[in-house]
């Protein structure tokens, strides 16, 4: 008789580095940057009541991001859009509300890399060269079909553009909501493109609240080497969420606790901004955190970028895919020695952290 | 570095058992069955192979105090399911304590006095909406969801569990890029 197991749980890895940010090897830069498409990110500053001036500012001028509806993807093959915006680098393109595991998904990388994730039908239809997904099971439902724009077979007239050209425009008439990043060059490179559809440009949403009387975990001086990532990203998550954390051990409703060693702070900051993110801009608050946390001794600062579940892309070119859950997110915890923790996390169809 | 690999197939002996060193392990594989080593049982889902990646990225890396990398695969003790109960009547309002006396009702009539002691956290509650986060051991993860599935009428209306997102890591369930509103 078969038994079924029904304690399994899908893969899910969590990569813990600790390091210095004065450490020369440190590859927290390009971890950053390699993580094209961010979502949200939130910032946990404890003894704060009102987000510092230096960070407002840094947070309000997060580039604003544009919505472009109902696009046909052969858009991205425009000869001046490939001129004026893909080949200079720097824009950041996905497509909005289609779900990786159901639909057919588009991601424009800064490297000029565009990667379809595309349902079987579609790839036969499109008819150009493409990869069985690595996180197939059993049968091959999702290919994904990854083209380096500014390599030489994909200059406009060549074999390869005028393959995929024809593919997206004739065979397979792929249309999606797409969000399309500020390009550093002006937005007049992107004008001829959005001048064609209906567009919306739209600003990083910012919400912060104060918490007060907040129960963290002594993260000073507790003995770090045995403290629990889990643990810790659980806390992270409760307080993110607002959930209850005081729980009596005989409580019915709720268990959850703040981890041991504990302390209490008076009051905590909580800032979060929603939106297509860029790396470059995570990376200035990463920067005006350290320099917040210069001026405040024996203290602490938490960031946690979350990435985008539906992007065909996680770290890199690395693909990324939904089984369950679409997780990737990676959350940064920086003391004022300019040590750091990072904590990296992705799901089951994902391969593993940089 | 070296360490050493012990090799026992469920408890019961299935040949010659070596305390081998890892150099030794690949004469090993042109010489025995290879496969028996890869599949041998080994603790907390994690694979031989996965044991090399991660004793061997502390041992290298301890050398300097500064740096430290691990990898933790299956190691979430704990899965969060945030999820929202629809009902026939739309109007119909419950407390937490009874939310909580629903679900527990529901893993009793699927599993039994049993699956009934399987202890889940209600750890935040939207009265207006009927959504919830929700805290189960990772090996509950699948008898809870099951019995939220299969569990159909509230006091004498229909109802239904809508699982909105599921990961073993709270901090994803505050991030989920579904919910973006650009309308």
């Amino acid at each position: 008789m078969m038994t079924v197991d029904l304690d399994q749980t899908p893969r899910s890895l969590l990569v813990f580095d600790r390091s210095s940010f004065l450490d020369e090897k440190n590859r927290i830069s390009s971890q950053v940057e390699q993580h094209h498409f961010n979502y949200k990110v939130s910032v946990l500053l404890p003894e704060c009541s009102s987000a510092p001036s230096h960070l407002d500012s840094v947070l309000n001028s997060f580039k604003s991001f544009y919505l472009i509806r109902n696009m046909p993807i052969y858009e991205l093959l425009d000869k001046h859009f490939l001129e004026t915006a893909a080949y200079k680098g720097s824009v950041y393109g996905l497509s909005y509300r289609t779900r990786v595991d159901e639909d057919n998904c588009v991601a424009l990388m800064p490297n000029g890399r565009l990667c379809l994730s595309l349902d079987k039908d579609s790839f036969q239809v499109l008819g150009v060269e493409g990869k069985p997904s690595r996180f197939n099971h059993r049968t091959n439902s999702r290919y994904v079909v990854s083209v380096d724009l500014t390599h030489s077979s994909m200059a406009p007239g060549g074999r390869g553009y005028v393959r995929l050209l024809t593919g997206l425009r004739s065979r397979l008439h792929l249309k999606t909501d797409f969000l399309l990043s500020h390009h550093p060059g002006g937005g007049a490179s992107l004008q001829a493109l959005l001048s064609r559809y209906d567009w919306s440009e739209h600003r990083p949403e910012i919400r912060s609240r104060v918490l007060t009387q907040l129960s963290c975990p002594a993260l000073l001086t507790s003995d770090l080497q045995s403290s629990d990532p889990h643990s810790f990203l659980e806390w992270l998550g409760a307080v993110d969420a607002d959930a209850s954390r005081e729980n009596s051990s005989s409580s019915f409703l709720s268990s959850l606790v703040c981890p041991e060693p504990s302390t209490t702070l008076n009051q905590a900051l909580s800032v979060s901004v929603c939106g297509l993110l860029l790396p470059q801009d995570i990376h200035r608050l990463i920067q005006e955190i350290r320099r917040h946390l210069e001026h405040h001794l024996e203290s602490w600062a938490s960031l946690t970028v979350h990435g985008f579940v539906d992007s065909p892309v996680s770290w890199g070119d690395s693909e990324h895919g939904v089984m369950r859950g679409g997780e990737n997110f990676y959350s940064l915890l920086m003391f004022h020695d300019h040590t750091y923790h990072l904590h990296q996390a992705t799901g089951a169809h994902d391969t593993c952290p940089p | 570095m070296r360490w050493f690999v012990e090799t026992t197939c469920g408890g019961r002996t299935r040949g010659v058992f070596f305390r081998l060193c890892v150099d030794d392990l690949f004469l090993m594989f042109f010489s025995f069955q290879v496969d028996r080593l890869c599949r041998c049982s080994s603790p907390a889902g994690a694979r031989v192979t996965d044991r090399f990646n991660i004793m061997s990225g502390v041992d290298e890396k301890d050398e300097s105090a500064v740096y430290r990398r691990v990898v933790l695969k299956n190691a979430s003790p704990y899965h969060y399911l945030e999820v929202c109960l629809v009902l026939q009547d739309e109007s119909t309002r419950l407390s937490a304590v009874e939310l909580k006396q629903f679900i527990i009702s529901g893993l009793k009539s699927l599993y039994g006095e049993v699956g009934a002691a399987l202890t889940f956290d209600l750890l935040k509650y939207d009265e207006d909406k009927l959504t919830a986060l929700l805290r189960v051991y990772s090996r509950g993860l699948v008898k809870l969801w099951s019995s939220l599935t299969l569990l159909g009428s509230y006091q004498n209306q229909a109802c239904a569990f809508r699982v909105l997102q599921v990961s073993p890591f709270l901090l994803a369930l505050t991030g989920n890029s579904r919910e973006l509103q650009l309308d």
